[in-house]
């Protein structure tokens, strides 16, 4: 639209910046230490790109946050690595500005002409920490949620406003919808909106000033150097090597996800972000118990950050030598040493987690990373002997001896030497050794679903997700509290025989059910793969009281012995999953009630004799048709393995496919009148189970 | 007319930005934990129940967990399971029989009294009554 005479000078005047821009000198000290404002300059800007591509698919809600998280690192095309570049990239940031600030303070580099550099760039430091505080809520897992519960109840410490204070930032009394809403809008938005300016003003004042050379004082500069290339190349080489990095982390480490936050869940241990462990330590020394945890927790840091900005106005020294500032960087030294030390002794006082069922050799077999050299049965070769066929029994002494020492008996050999002794040493031979039985000639009734991940990790991974695995969550306890007490604590195994139906083969019924009523860690995993796997053909037992729930084992353990299938024809119908869907109502209804009924049984257990009746059924559209088809049931070839997640109705994808749904209303004063019409378009009335 | 009109603007943005501290109003339903003889005596029992909560735009029923402390009293001491220090989850420690808080380490004898660490006070309690037998709770 411009005419071409005034379109020239505007192109002249922006090739003529750029090249003040570029050409700009620099001084002839500036080298590799001065490409660290640049590194956080290139990693704010990938924070930038990244965000918004992570935003496109995020959904911040706290029942869709989590689902939203994992959608994009596992369904999204390069989801993984635009999360795990902005995760790692968030932490990089943070190493990169603690270097860039000692080196500044190391240089003397905040002192006149430069003090509004300095106070604007630790003005940038705070917001990044803000960042990375509002940025780590966003996944609504079990560290984002605890860390948030923790850090935002420190504001409520404050005297008087405490209490106001920690509602305005929490949105209300806990953290949840409001919470995640609010720490959304300022990751997104607000905080976003400051570290612009801040960054233009703290680039433009650097412009001004100019990079300060290393203690001109003893070196004064000769000479200078323009930015193209002599500084510019460097810069670049750092990016590069900072793009690495996080490349390196991202494939290497993968990005973390937690399970989804769970404000009931007495088994997680709570530990903020690395660069908040120092903050959180800092809470843990008795002089800030009780009142004075407001000078710990929020007056000390800010104290901190004020010491920080006016740093430049109360060290009046004019020198920049360190051999003049002796105080400064001594003062300097100890405040860092004092951070890392309470940050390392907080990662060193982080207990271990709750003790769970693994053994001491499971536990050292997975420290020890031995599954990374050697297969297990079923498993490829890996670089190592598989552990498949051996070692037998008799070779325990021999395996203990080769675990301490294995270049004694094979000179030049990769395997490392474990570094056992005592207890543990027997504890991983006792593991190795059983390993082959575990799998094979001692396999008695259920082995675990850890056991079955050796040769069927990805089943094993899918299972952990579904609601299977989670048989015995807290809201299962909870109804398990009530059904005992409604039924005087006599028919417990009622819930437990689908819920854990491990119990059966153990005959631990009682044990468990003690452990779940005293909201203590349970000896069962739930419905693993040997409840389904195991599972007796209900045509196949002599006593229909008990055909719903029944095992024989014997198909596992064949598998397990002889690699046989241990699939058998039953396993694609309907009435496979009917022993716990549909179980065995009346018999369920007479066992949860004392009383024998013909009523139909809780209506959580009647999903397959209402599938019968229906189309479906006709079709030969089984359970199995859509909740063993891909986590979200989209895909349907037919060559596709069964997924073992089991979709269901928690699943919004899944729902969304089997039920269509329009709401109307219209408000009548102060009254609103809906109407929702549901079409079900599966083979089971909705809810159901 | 500018004070008119930076009034008309602050005050509905502030009062928006302040409505958190507005506290909803509760409605202190009882909630039945069970019948009391179900609960042994000796040592604190973990009892999760569900309640009704506002979370927001969100009403749902969450899980949530009260310690039951059998005593010589008619009516049990009931404590809230979150400790009081940053409202972390505390953990009953059987072996010596003490809650433990995961965060800071705060520490508590199984009559919820402070023994270690940060904590300000004691474990909460939650008003308890027995009505018909049955133990009935109700948040504070």
């Amino acid at each position: 639209m411009g005419d071409r005479n005034s379109e020239r000078p505007l192109l002249a005047s922006a090739r003529d910046a750029i090249a003040s821009f570029l050409l700009k000198p620099v001084p002839e000290g500036v080298g590799w230490p001065h490409v660290l404002g640049s590194g956080i300059l290139f990693l704010l800007v990938l924070q930038a790109i990244t965000g918004v591509l992570l935003a496109i698919n995020y959904d911040p809600t706290p029942g869709r946050a989590y689902a939203s998280v994992r959608y994009i690192t596992e369904t999204v095309a390069f989801g993984h690595i635009i999360r795990g570049l902005h995760h790692w990239a968030a932490s990089l940031l943070i190493v990169v500005l603690l270097l860039h600030l000692g080196r500044v303070f190391i240089y003397g580099a905040y002192k006149r002409p430069r003090q509004a550099t300095w106070v604007v760039g630790v003005c940038l430091f705070v917001t990044l920490l803000a960042f990375g505080f509002t940025g780590y809520l966003l996944p609504w897992d079990q560290k984002a949620y605890w860390a948030t519960v923790v850090g935002t109840k420190i504001a409520g410490s404050v005297p008087v406003v405490g209490d106001a204070l920690l509602r305005l930032i929490r949105g209300g009394d806990m953290v949840g919808a409001p919470t995640l809403t609010r720490f959304y809008v300022l990751h997104l938005v607000i905080l976003p909106a400051l570290v612009v300016p801040l960054v233009l003003v703290h680039l433009w004042l650097v412009r001004r000033h100019g990079i300060a050379p290393p203690w001109e004082e003893v070196r004064p500069v000769t000479r200078w150097l323009p930015f193209h290339p002599f500084q510019l190349v460097r810069d670049v080489a750092f990016s590069g090597l900072l793009l690495a990095i996080l490349f390196a982390l991202t494939l290497k480490v993968g990005v973390p996800l937690e399970a989804v936050a769970d404000s009931s869940a007495t088994d997680y241990i709570p530990r903020p972000e690395w660069y908040f462990l120092p903050l959180f330590q800092l809470l843990k020394l008795p002089v800030f118990y009780g009142r004075l945890e407001f000078v710990g927790g929020v007056l000390l840091p800010a104290a901190t950050i004020l010491l920080l900005l006016a740093l430049p106005f109360y060290d009046r020294n004019p020198s920049c030598l360190p051999a003049r500032r002796r105080f400064a960087l001594a003062a300097g030294g100890v405040f860092f040493t004092a951070a890392i030390g309470l940050g390392v002794q907080a990662w060193i006082e982080t207990p271990a987690p709750p003790a769970t069922a693994r053994t001491r050799g499971e536990q050292l077999f997975e420290g020890l990373r031995c599954q990374s050299c050697h297969a297990g049965p079923g498993e490829e070769q890996k670089s190592g002997p598989s552990l498949a066929s051996g070692p037998s029994e008799r070779e325990r002494e021999w395996l203990a001896a080769f675990l301490v020492n294995p270049a004694g008996f094979f000179p030049g050999s990769e395997m490392p030497a474990t570094g056992l002794t005592g207890e543990d040493l027997d504890a991983l031979v006792n593991h190795v050794a059983n390993l082959r039985a575990d799998y094979g000639t001692r396999v008695q009734g259920f082995p675990s679903a850890r056991a079955c991940a050796t040769c069927h990790r990805r089943q094993f991974e899918e299972w952990k997700t579904s609601y299977h695995a989670r048989s015995l969550g807290t809201t299962f306890r909870a109804m398990f509290v009530i059904f005992n007490y409604n039924t005087g604590g006599q028919r417990l195994e009622y819930c437990l025989n689908c819920h854990a139906p491990d119990v059966k083969v153990k005959d631990n019924a009682p044990q468990l059910s003690r452990q779940l009523l005293a909201g203590e860690s349970v000896t069962s995993e739930g419905i693993g793969c040997a409840a389904c796997h195991a599972l007796r053909d209900a045509e196949e037992h002599p006593d229909p009281a008990l055909q719903s729930v029944s095992f024989d084992p014997g198909p596992l353990e064949r598998h397990l012995k002889e690699q046989t299938k241990p699939l058998r024809p039953f396993f694609k119908e309907a009435r496979m999953c009917g022993a716990c869907h549909d179980y065995n109502a009346t018999y369920a209804t007479s066992y949860a009630t004392g009383r024998s009924s013909s009523a139909a049984g809780p209506p959580c257990c009647t999903v397959v004799r209402t599938w019968e009746q229906t189309a479906f059924a006709r079709r030969g559209v089984t359970c199995q048709s859509c909740h063993m088809k891909s986590e979200m049931g989209v895909t349907t070839r037919e060559d596709e393995p069964a997924y073992h997640g089991f979709p269901g109705p928690r699943n919004e994808a899944f729902l969304r496919k089997g039920v269509d749904l329009a709401v109307t209303g219209f408000r009548q004063g102060s009254q609103v009148e809906a109407t929702v019409a549901m079409v079900n378009k599966t083979g089971h009335p909705i809810p159901d189970g | 007319m500018t004070t008119v009109i930076s009034v008309a603007t602050s005050v509905p943005v502030l009062g928006y930005l302040l409505s958190p501290l507005r506290r909803p109003g509760r409605e202190d339903a009882w909630i039945s934990l069970g019948p009391l003889s179900l609960v042994p005596d000796g040592r604190p029992v973990e009892v999760p129940y569900l309640t009704e909560v506002v979370d927001g735009w969100i009403r749902e029923t969450v899980v949530r967990r009260a310690i039951v402390l059998r005593s010589d009293s008619d009516v049990p001491t009931v404590f809230s399971g979150t400790c009081p220090h940053l409202n972390c989850n505390v953990r009953w420690v059987d072996q010596e029989g003490r809650f433990v808080c995961p965060c800071h380490g705060g520490v508590f004898d199984r009559d919820g009294r402070v023994v270690a660490g940060p904590p300000p006070r004691g474990l909460d309690r939650l008003d308890a009554r027995v009505e018909n037998g049955v133990l009935l709770v109700r948040e504070v």
